[in-house]
C-alpha cells in the first residue's frame, strides 16, 4: 500500500498536475485529488471510464490481442491522462505546455 | 493547399516507428492514408467514433474547452490523432 502512497504523492507533486481520481472496477472512486470536489472526481469518473472503454474497445476491434494501456486526452485548457487495468482506473488532469520549436 | 497537406504526411511518416497515416474527415471518410485501403478502412470508422465521443466528452466536463490531441496506447502500438476541428488525422 506504501508504494501506492508514494505514488501518489509523486504525482500530486508533479508540476501541472490540478487533479486526479482513482477508482476501482466497480467505478467506486478510491482517492482523488485533495482539492477536488466529490462532484467533480465523480464526473471524470463517469465520462473517463465510458471513454476508455470504448478506446479499449476499438483497441481490441484492431487487434483482439492487444489492449489498451493509457489514453491521453488533450484539450485546449487541459490534458487528462486515463490508465486502465481490471482492477483500477487512474485519471490525472494536467495543465500541458506546447514543447518548444526545434 | 494539398502540397502542404502532402509534405506533412511525408514528414511525419518518415519518423521513425510511425507504421501510418491517415487523415479522415468529420463524416469518418478518409481521404489521405499511407496504409493499405483494409487497415484505412478499418481504423476510419473507429477512429473517427472515438474522437467524436472524447470531443462531446470534453465538452461535457467544460463546454468552453475542446479536445484537440488524442492518443491511444496499446501494449503493442500507439495512435495520435489530431483534431483540428474538421480532420482528426490518425497516426499509427
Amino acid at each position: 500500500m506504501s508504494d501506492v502512497e508514494e505514488t501518489l504523492e509523486r504525482i500530486k507533486t508533479k508540476p501541472g498536475v490540478i487533479g486526479y481520481v482513482i477508482c476501482n472496477a466497480e467505478g467506486t472512486v478510491l482517492r482523488r485529488f485533495p482539492t477536488m470536489t466529490p462532484e467533480q472526481a465523480e464526473s471524470y469518473l463517469v465520462a473517463m471510464r465510458r471513454l476508455a472503454a470504448k478506446a479499449g474497445g476499438v483497441v481490441r476491434d484492431m487487434n483482439p490481442r492487444d489492449n489498451l494501456e493509457y489514453l491521453r486526452i488533450r484539450c485546449k485548457k487541459q490534458e487528462v491522462v486515463v490508465a486502465r487495468d481490471e482492477e483500477f482506473l487512474v485519471i490525472v488532469i494536467q495543465r500541458w505546455t506546447p514543447a518548444e520549436q526545434a | 493547399m494539398s502540397a502542404a497537406v502532402e509534405e506533412t504526411l511525408k514528414r511525419i511518416q518518415s519518423h521513425r516507428g510511425v507504421k501510418g497515416v491517415l487523415i479522415v474527415n468529420s463524416d469518418g471518410i478518409p481521404i489521405r492514408s499511407t496504409l493499405s485501403t483494409e487497415v484505412t478502412d478499418s481504423y476510419a470508422g473507429l477512429i473517427a467514433q472515438l474522437t467524436y465521443k472524447a470531443s462531446s466528452v470534453v465538452r461535457t466536463l467544460d463546454e468552453t474547452d475542446g479536445l484537440t490531441f488524442l492518443r491511444i496506447r496499446s501494449n503493442k502500438e500507439v495512435g495520435a490523432i489530431d483534431h483540428k476541428g474538421e480532420a482528426p488525422q490518425g497516426v499509427k
